[in-house]
């Protein structure tokens, strides 16, 4: 069944009501087909003061309630006292409850003022509203009634003394429907200044299977500590009338009852669940939303059906045992517990469709809703039982999320179903602002499947000793292997130019690129080099490298944390040095990753803050060793050696003949600066800079004296009242609210201004 | 009218006087004087180690700015109000925007705060990496080759 759930936003205007003046229409006094944008709405109660006056009733004595005053004006604690109850059974599972209260004398009369009383003038007949339930009764028997009445004086509008009530009216509506409603005026004289203010003073559900009539239908159940909480469900949506201005938000609450005791229970009697004098919910369980409640019973449902209510009970006490006991004879149904099952009653809460918490002492915030709560995800547009955790649909992929859920979940990411303990946005015409960007805290790298690497060309990581191998192959004694090379390279202008490039990494290229990397003999051209192997680079090869971190940390813990009192810059090798604001990255982590690409040598360092990059530099740290790229007919040792003997070479500053020197030499002792065209430095000269990163930090030093802040004092910016300082204060602009002489102020702002001991 | 007499402590400044009574005296108000500045004459027998007094009637605590031996055995005594002390209920109770305190500096730029030319330099190391220049030696595979190769026909 579809279920009412648009009963909150954050703009909601719907409360700020007005008189309608009559307007002739069509022959008629009236016209209600104008959109009025001004209703009142049935839902939960309010962190303001609602309107109410509860007067709870507790049994005293046997067959009888005695009605007592509120506690509080504003909350109101009410309980009834019901039938006793014993032990409650250990490891039951949860039962799913509605909670109802019977018509007629066990009525707690309240009456929820919906516009305020004002005096009329001469053209208001009436007072024109609409109304839109919150909810159905989940099991199709129940329609919502709401008895609204006027009250009609010829006094002070404040003063009710005169009054008297007038035009009652039952009326029900459709839950999903903005229903009209007038509550009309009597004669209108302009002679015996009356007023007209509207009420509800009942909020029945008409249970009409058995024609029952239900009062202020709740949900309760018992939590998996087997701790009876309840949840309000119906309640008027508003702690002023719709003819003022209205600072409202939907609560849902659950209030805990602490440990209910039941035990030996007869059903058939209809006895209520619960014991009245543990039934009191303390003031602090309303502290987050100055509601109140009403008196509880629970009533048993069957499992997957319908709600059956059953009358309560007056308490017959035994004062002998100091008990309590039901009268006999009623009806009522009972309920196998073990059909009720945790997840049952989550669904059942869930075809309300409203958002639900599980336990009460996380129920006040929104940030623990986010964390802990629950919202019921549709079937089809409809809710029929499902629910979800609302941190899981918040977090599951959008790809994966079923229509339904979607649907839901643009709801709540986006506002318009606003969770149940919206506190920040009391003023409906003053919203918060929804932001409409997905946040996220975390950006990572992307290891992409297709790359550059092994594409048409083949890569291959190999040592300074295949190398060596490879330049003995290609220069290959014998004739025929030498001839093939040639004849197999003939796709070539020069066969040389098979050999694409040489590049030196400062990492162990092997070790990055993956267990998937495999010894092979190197293929030039069309020519397998036999005892020439390299290790050929998957094309998803690993070309990330983790620098590490390091924190900016705060060492002064104020101003002088953040420019320009002190700066940072961070050195990646081979990349350009980056500048850290330490306005945005003070007691961040940061985190280096470099990025390689393995054909061009290019690389790029990312600067990472709390799972985002948040920089990037650009480098270089492949070091081209250049391969000749002369007519294979001139293709000799000589050229062969260039591509292995110029780095050599290079490092002896000599350009030309000469026989390769030691690996180690031939690694340590670059320092061709035109090799590289990006970076701070050439990478070859980047070998020998550091190779890591780090962080300097340069920081401003004081020189503040000893009793500088007694003396001189610190900025600050506070505004508190005087005694709750103590020393050096020096204040802006005081405004001197003290009854004394007029030079006498002036002198105190002006001590203030300089600065006072307090 | 009476007078009390005190030794006074503290700084001008001080909110809560630190105060040490000495006697209470009758005075008689010197004409003309004002409530702010008003001028005592008391009998010359009295104390005057006294630097601060109290006027009851005044409801007003003041500073003793001045002490003159009159005749009649009497001494004139010229004092100013302290606006502070005589309202320090009602001025502890103010709420004001405060912008220096002796607590410790807050995130509030303090351009007061003397500060050396030098600064500090620190280096904070970032833990990781994976070079292997200083290390490495002719089998590691430092080198990356990217040859043309197609179907091998063998060696």
């Amino acid at each position: 069944m579809q279920v009412n759930t648009d009963f909150y936003t954050a703009d909601d205007t719907r409360l700020n009501g007005e008189w309608v003046a009559a307007k002739a229409i069509n022959g008629t006094n009236y016209d209600l087909s104008k959109p009025l944008d001004k209703s009142i709405t049935f839902c939960s109660s309010t962190e303001n003061s609602p309107l109410l006056n509860v007067q709870y009733h507790a049994c005293t004595t046997s067959n009888s309630y005695t009605r007592q005053t509120s506690v509080k004006g504003k909350h109101v604690i009410a309980h009834e006292i019901y039938d006793y109850i014993t032990e409650i059974q250990k490891n039951s599972v949860n039962l799913g409850l509605a909670w109802t209260a019977q018509d007629s004398s066990y009525v707690l009369n309240s009456s929820y003022e919906i516009y305020k009383r004002r005096w009329a003038n001469d053209r208001d007949i009436a007072v024109d509203f609409k109304i839109k339930p919150m909810m159905k009764y989940p099991y199709n028997c129940g329609a919502l009634i709401a008895n609204i009445q006027g009250f009609e004086i010829y006094t002070n509008p404040e003063d009710e003394s005169g009054g008297q009530w007038i035009y009652s009216t039952n009326f029900s509506y459709d839950i999903d429907e903005y229903n009209d409603y007038r509550l009309n005026m009597g004669s209108n004289d302009n002679i015996n200044h009356q007023t007209i203010g509207a009420y509800i003073t009942k909020i029945t559900l008409k249970w009409q299977r058995n024609s029952q009539i239900f009062n202020y239908p709740y949900f309760g159940y018992f939590n998996v500590d087997n701790q009876y909480m309840i949840q309000h469900l119906m309640r008027y949506h508003s702690n002023h009338t719709i003819n003022e201005e209205s600072s409202e938000h939907i609560d849902l609450m659950c209030y805990y009852y602490g440990d209910i005791i039941y035990g030996n229970f007869n059903s058939a009697n209809g006895v209520s669940l619960f014991d009245g004098t543990n039934f009191i919910a303390t003031e602090n369980d309303f502290s987050a939303f100055n509601s109140s409640f009403i008196g509880a019973k629970i009533r048993y449902t069957l499992p997957e059906e319908e709600l059956l209510p059953f009358p309560t009970y007056s308490r017959q006490y035994n004062s002998t045992t100091n008990t309590y006991y039901t009268n006999a004879g009623s009806w009522g149904y009972g309920i196998d517990v073990t059909q009720f099952s945790t997840d049952n009653l989550m669904k059942y809460v869930s075809t309300f469709g409203l958002p639900f918490m599980r336990d009460h002492s996380s129920s006040h915030t929104t940030a623990q809703f986010q964390q802990n709560g629950y919202i019921p995800i549709t079937n089809n547009g409809l809710y029929n039982g499902k629910y979800m955790k609302y941190s899981d649909l918040m977090n599951k992929p959008e790809n994966l999320r079923t229509p339904d859920e979607q649907q839901v979940y643009q709801k709540y990411s986006t506002g318009n179903g606003n969770l149940p303990f919206n506190y920040g946005s009391p003023n409906p015409n003053n919203p918060t602002p929804v932001n409409p960007n997905t946040d996220t805290k975390n950006i990572e790298i992307v290891t992409p499947n297709l790359t550059t690497t092994s594409v048409f060309n083949s890569t291959y990581a190999v040592t300074y000793t295949d190398l060596d191998a490879l330049r003995s192959y290609l220069w290959n004694s014998d004739n025929n292997i030498f001839d093939r090379i040639v004849e197999n390279t003939k796709l070539f202008n020069k066969p040389l130019d098979a050999l694409i490039s040489i590049m030196l990494f400062p990492f162990d290229v092997r070790r990055k690129s993956g267990a998937g990397a495999t010894t092979q003999n190197i293929v030039f051209g069309r020519t397998a080099l036999e005892g020439v192997q390299g290790v050929k680079l998957p094309q998803n090869a690993n070309a990330i490298f983790d620098l590490g971190n390091a924190t900016l940390y705060p060492q002064f813990q104020d101003f002088r944390d953040y420019e320009p009192y002190t700066t940072a810059t961070l050195y990646i090798p081979y990349c350009a040095p980056v500048k850290i604001s330490p306005s945005i990255f003070s007691d961040k982590t940061l985190r280096v990753k470099l990025v390689v690409d393995y054909i061009t040598g290019d690389c790029v360092g990312v600067v990472y803050c709390e799972g985002i990059p948040v920089a990037f530099s650009n480098g270089k740290c492949g070091i081209n060793i250049p391969v000749s790229a002369a007519d294979f007919s001139r293709y000799d040792q000589k050229v062969v050696n260039d591509v292995l003997s110029i780095g050599k070479d290079i490092t002896n500053g000599d350009i030309g003949t000469g026989t390769a020197s030691t690996t180690l030499d031939f690694l340590q002792s670059f320092n061709r600066a035109d090799i590289l065209t990006k970076g701070s430095a050439s990478s070859a000269v980047s070998t020998r800079l550091p190779q890591m990163c780090y962080l300097e930090i340069e920081r401003v030093q004081t020189s503040a004296f000893e009793n500088y802040g007694n003396t001189i004092g610190f900025a600050c910016d506070i505004y508190t009242t005087i005694g709750n300082k103590s020393g050096l204060i020096v204040c802006d602009n005081p405004i001197i609210n003290i009854s004394c002489l007029d030079v006498e102020k002036q002198e105190i702002a002006t001590m203030l201004q300089n600065g006072i001991y307090v | 009218m009476d007078i009390s007499l005190y030794i006074n402590n503290s700084d001008k400044r001080v909110l809560h006087k630190s105060i040490v009574n000495l006697a209470t005296v009758s005075a008689e108000l010197v004409v003309p004087s004002n409530i702010v500045k008003p001028t005592f004459s008391i009998a010359n027998a009295n104390t005057i180690n006294a630097n601060y007094i109290y006027c009851s009637k005044f409801g007003r605590y003041y500073y003793i700015d001045e002490i003159t031996f009159a005749s009649g055995g009497r001494k004139i005594i010229k004092c100013s109000v302290d606006v502070l002390m005589s309202f320090a209920n009602a001025i502890s109770a103010l709420p004001v925007h405060i912008i220096r305190h002796s607590v410790k500096p807050s995130y509030v730029r303090d351009l007061k705060l003397p500060m050396l030319p030098d600064k500090k330099v620190e280096n904070a190391v970032f833990k990781g990496g994976d070079f292997n220049l200083n290390i490495a030696n002719e089998n590691t595979y430092n080198y990356i080759i990217n040859v043309a190769g197609g179907t091998q026909q063998g060696g």
